[in-house]
């Protein structure tokens, strides 16, 4: 690994020897941006992110890796002190082109062959601790329109302030403050049922 | 379902359970190996772009970079170890047929860093983890199906029922609104009793609005304002029908 100092005067410095990268980089930004910083900095948190997303495990490393060329792309965007913005609004494209893409190859050819709702644990709470909480989350989210899991993720699981979801998505704070009502609303709708659900399931076992 | 079961704070237990088991959500721990990926693509694309400039250059070393992903793996199979080494809790699973050994090359080519691995050690539902229905990609296989583990499917239909609201849903955002009502319907046969029965008529209804079939739209908005008084969907049905 070659010192990162001789490649910023790209405005993308790639902690590896880029002295040919002065064609490469994506325009003449502002001011260098130490990529290598921004990637190993931020490549978890964004590819967690996604995950909460939506997007499939098998395209979550390439996902990660598309939000980052992005902002290679556009390093001249990334303005100091807000790449987390920056990578979470792209992450948001991102994850909602993966969701296209995945609604497209979805043929919805075997749903009968599916089994049912079944083998859960002795109570529906128990039984979720073990194993399926998690599993579950992501249906419940899943099942939400794409723009109410955005605004529900980014708010109860990743911690953002209502005033910062709406700065990442572009949008007026009170679009963004009804679309987290309307999200947590369905989520507990959803959430409810699936729970009378499992609990109807675990009365016929006994 | 007895009221017993469904006091407030059990509902509202349960709600902070799902939301609380995203907490240990596990982050990829191989970053200087995804690192090493991106950086040597990114190297490629400065041999690759000299004399040519800016996001074009970048986009044809994405082209780049993905064939030689495709390549080296199929090459050095360096990229097939790591697939093989990949956990089988992400696989589809499948009841159709195996997927070919031929079929396994766009995987190579998107073939990615280890922190897979990391996630298989410490994934709590393992076969489970990965609540995408079966028939989700079925072209892209990640592995032939010797590979995969001989756990059972995921525990519900919930997954599917999201894949039949989410194809109507589409259908409606393309305009394909007979698809959508047909999506719905069947929605309808096979989940008489879904967890996400009233998103599956609010869909319906919705189509039968934008296909101009006002009478039909009103009587079933009545009926689901009947059916599920208090629904978050309510205000929605009412516009919709305004």
């Amino acid at each position: 690994m070659v010192s990162q100092a001789g490649s910023a005067k790209n405005g993308l410095s790639l902690g590896q020897a880029a002295t040919d990268s002065s064609a490469a980089a994506p325009s003449t930004p502002v001011k260098a941006l130490d990529l290598r910083a921004l990637f190993t900095t931020h490549y978890g948190s964004i590819w967690r992110l996604l995950r909460r997303l939506g997007v499939r495990s098998a395209q979550l490393d390439d996902a990660t890796q598309e939000v980052f060329w992005v902002a290679a792309r556009r390093s001249h965007d990334v303005q100091a002190g807000s790449e987390h913005s920056f990578l979470y609004g792209v992450a948001l494209r991102v994850a909602s082109q993966e969701a296209k893409k995945q609604r497209a190859a979805a043929p919805l050819a075997d749903l009968a062959a599916v089994p049912a709702m079944a083998d859960l644990g002795p109570s529906p709470e128990e039984q979720l601790v073990q194993r399926q909480a998690r599993e579950l989350l992501d249906e419940v989210l899943d099942a939400l329109p794409e723009e109410l899991r955005v605004v529900f993720v980014l708010f109860e699981l990743e911690g953002l302030e209502v005033r910062e979801i709406a700065a990442i998505q572009q949008l007026p704070v009170g679009t963004a403050s009804s679309r987290l009502r309307r999200a947590r609303e369905e989520f507990s709708a959803i959430a409810k049922r699936v729970r009378a659900t499992l609990a109807t399931q675990e009365r016929r076992r006994r | 379902m007895s009221s017993s079961e469904h006091d407030g704070t059990g509902e509202e237990r349960f709600e902070r359970l799902l939301l609380d088991s995203a907490q240990n959500d596990e982050l990829p721990s191989n970053v200087d190996a995804a690192w090493q990926q991106f950086s040597s693509a990114l190297n490629g694309v400065s041999l690759l772009a000299a004399g040519t400039g800016g996001a074009l250059a970048v986009r044809r070393a994405q082209r780049w970079l993905l064939a030689k992903w495709l390549l080296g793996g199929a090459l050095a199979g360096s990229a097939l170890t790591a697939l093989s080494l990949r956990p089988s809790h992400e696989l589809p699973t499948l009841p159709i047929a195996a997927p070919s050994a031929a079929m396994a090359g766009p995987v190579v080519a998107s073939s990615a860093p280890p922190p897979r691995i990391e996630l298989e050690a410490t994934t709590r539902t393992k076969a489970t983890a990965k609540p995408a229905p079966h028939f989700i990609r079925p072209h892209t296989p990640r592995t032939p199906p010797a590979r995969r583990e001989a756990a059972p499917r995921p525990s519900s239909t919930l997954s599917v029922q999201v894949a039949l609201l989410d194809a109507a849903r589409g259908a409606i955002a393309s305009g394909a609104l007979a698809e959508a009502l047909r999506l719905a319907e069947r929605y309808r046969a096979d989940f008489p009793n879904g967890e996400l029965a009233p998103e599956a008529e609010v869909v319906a209804i919705e189509a039968l609005v934008e296909q101009g079939e006002r009478q039909p739209a009103l009587e079933r908005a009545a009926r689901f304002l009947a059916r599920y008084p208090g629904d978050p969907h309510s205000a929605r049905v009412k516009w919709l029908v305004r």
